[in-house]
């Protein structure tokens, strides 16, 4: 039997525990300090405690977390996404002292990994926007000459956001260029970057691509226009925008670029779509948060596909059973004020997920649970299926309004809200769709909260109490002592 | 005395009830409440609140968060709801409401007439008790709304004070 080590936390690291149960193979676990009371550690058989309260010290130590496929003998280690999941040096360690990855190799990490040159690879394949690697800011500005504004610079060993500059005119270049260079060294311990002709609000659109030594195939697109940030909050496949002849080319494009990299195992190139057009942006080299809604119109477990692809076993399907049918979406689901996007951390005190068929919650929340401050605010993400688009919209919009979550904010009413918006609805929306929402409200909602906010918190125990005096109807008030003003409370 | 009705005696605050301005997501809401029950923009609407939901009428809204400020943030059923209430909404109503269903027994009160601290206004008989409601201060009786005999619910406006 063989062991795997979950080198990560919350809903990734249950959901890759799920998986390991289906194939017969023991989960194992590493937890901080700061999440001795995760979920996570309970879905797996053996969990080692391997300290630290901040990623640095725990999730993103490669020492520590050797360490612990040492001690408690795991064959294989699957990193999950975001932590370790895209080191090619934390690749290279499994590599050396005979762990099996469940990732890429060491290799094709450190190729998706330098964007300069996954960018070169795939401009063979796929149009890129213009732009280059720039290590002086001499050069960034005759650049500018070519390419314009607004431009967008990025780290070239970056992800996540950081390091990524805007830069609307000439005045804001040579600041952001530094800036950007100081955050990705930072960061990434590389200050390389890169400049792009910035595309304004285009659409998002992603291709899962899944490999193994002898062959690269797709499981088709995923539309993720809808973000804050650049960090995705709803995602659907397939995507709304694709014809089905663009859809071929760009998933053939896809794997082609991942056979030119000799890829192995899952990964997702992303692309830019505008006015028909699209640009190759980037290939990560990780199982996605994303994965389920591919997962729900495929009936392909990505993680068990992993496995295989890592054991040797090899691909366990070929492209012709790819066969995608119906329509799935996911909201991600932050501990966060949803309409400005302030992480939140706190005790959850209620957490009631809706359920039903084409329900999928991946989660590692629980009622009682305390969020700890030191990782990211997603709390849940919930999948609908349907059998077409708008079958899985209403199915998404009657389990959003059936999600309980209490003790904490969370972004449920910008998703309701974005549902029901008209541009979301039509399937025909960009990366600007957030800064335009209006929120949704109903008004049966807002006497609701009109009158909560007028009635005396103390209330809430007053009316059961006073209940109990009314109905004793033996009970003697003139002999006490004192008059009772029922009103008393409201009139104060 | 077994079977003999107890009295009750009830002394409403002749401030009456406040009347307040809420505004919740761009909309204003002019809201009363009385015993179990609001008047909101007008309606009457039946509420029960505990600890994490609210009624109104046969509906439940689940109170999922709440941040109270100045301007509070609601997220009720899984929708945002932004609240504030201004501090200068407080408009002093005179009208003196059922504080429970029953019969009114006796009107001791007239249209016109003045009353002080004590005065003996109304008998309402209700849960096999006689309550007598008292004037907490002194006043005149502008309108008188009920008669003797007749059933009132909790809340109804019994007299208004000028």
């Amino acid at each position: 039997m063989y062991k795997l080590l979950i080198a990560n936390r919350g809903e990734i690291a249950t959901r890759i525990a799920r998986s390991c149960r289906k194939l017969g193979i023991s989960p194992c676990g590493i937890y901080s300090e700061a999440d001795k009371n995760s979920l996570h550690v309970k879905y797996c058989d053996e969990a080692v405690n391997i300290g630290g309260m901040t990623p640095v010290e725990s999730y993103l130590c490669i020492e520590k977390v050797i360490d612990a496929v040492k001690k408690l003998g795991c064959d294989l280690v699957h990193p999950g996404y975001g932590f370790l999941a895209e080191s090619a040096e934390f690749s290279e360690t499994c590599e050396e002292n005979g762990i099996t990855f469940v990732g890429p190799s060491s290799k094709t990490l450190g190729l998706s990994g330098d964007k300069v040159r996954a960018r070169e690879i795939a401009s063979k394949f796929a149009p890129i926007v213009e732009g280059k690697e720039i290590s002086m800011y001499d050069e960034a500005s005759s650049l500018t000459q070519i390419i314009g504004f607004p431009l967008i610079i990025k780290a070239v060993k970056g992800g996540g956001g950081r390091g990524l500059r805007i830069v609307n005119n000439s005045r804001e270049l040579k600041n952001a260029f530094s800036s950007s260079k100081n955050e990705a060294s930072i960061s990434f311990g590389s200050d390389r970057v890169y400049i792009e002709k910035y595309i304004q609000n285009p659409r998002h659109i992603e291709v899962q691509i899944i490999g193994d030594k002898s062959d690269v195939i797709h499981l088709g697109e995923r539309e993720c226009s809808v973000q804050r940030r650049h960090q995705k909050l709803i995602e659907e496949t397939p995507s709304p925008a694709l014809t089905p002849e663009i859809r071929d080319r760009l998933t053939k494009i896809a794997v082609s670029i991942a056979k030119k990299m000799a890829y192995t195992n899952a990964g997702t190139v992303e692309f830019l779509y505008k006015d028909g057009r699209f640009y190759f942006m980037e290939l990560n080299s990780r199982i996605q948060v994303e994965h389920p809604i591919t997962e729900m119109v495929t009936g392909i477990d990505i993680v068990e596909q992993q496995i295989h692809v890592s054991t040797s076993k090899g691909l366990t399907i070929k492209q012709t059973d790819v066969k995608p049918k119906g329509h799935a979406i996911e909201c991600r689901i932050n501990a966060e004020h949803p309409v400005t996007f302030v992480p939140h951390v706190g005790t959850i005190k209620q957490f009631d997920p809706p359920k039903g068929d084409g329900v999928r919650i991946d989660t590692a929340m629980f009622a009682g649970y305390s969020i700890p401050s030191f990782y990211d605010s997603l709390i849940s993400k919930l999948i609908c299926f349907g059998n077409n688009r708008n079958e899985a919209i209403e199915k998404m919009m009657r389990s959003l309004s059936s999600f309980r979550i209490s003790g904490i904010p969370t972004t449920i009413p910008f998703h309701v809200s974005a549902l029901r918006d008209k541009r979301f609805l039509d399937g025909n929306y960009d990366t600007s769709f957030v800064n335009q929402l209006n929120y949704f409200s109903s008004k049966e909602g807002e006497i609701a909260a009109a009158l909560i906010s007028v009635i005396p918190k103390k209330i809430h125990f007053l009316p059961k109490n006073k209940l109990d005096l009314w109905n004793r109807s033996r009970f003697d008030w003139s002999k006490e002592d004192q008059h009772i003003d029922p009103f008393f409370e409201w009139n104060k | 005395m077994i079977g003999a009705k107890k009295t009750n005696i009830l002394i409403l605050s002749l401030s009456g009830i406040n009347k307040m301005i809420v505004v919740v997501n761009g909309n204003n809401y002019d809201i009363v409440i009385f015993g179990s029950k609001a008047r909101v923009n007008g309606r009457e609407i039946e509420i029960n609140l505990g600890e994490d939901y609210i009624t109104l009428g046969r509906k439940t809204f689940h109170l999922d968060y709440i941040e109270e400020g100045t301007v509070s943030f609601f997220i009720i059923n899984g929708i945002s709801y932004t609240v504030s209430r201004s501090l200068t909404d407080v408009i002093e109503s005179k009208e003196i409401r059922a504080p429970i269903g029953g019969r009114v027994v006796e009107v001791m009160a007239k249209e016109g007439q003045e009353i002080k601290k004590g005065d003996l206004l109304i008998i309402l008989e209700a849960m096999k008790m006689e309550n007598l409601i008292r004037a907490s201060s002194a006043g005149r009786i502008g309108h008188l709304l009920i008669q003797k005999g007749q059933s009132v619910k909790t809340g109804d406006i019994l007299l208004i004070l000028e």
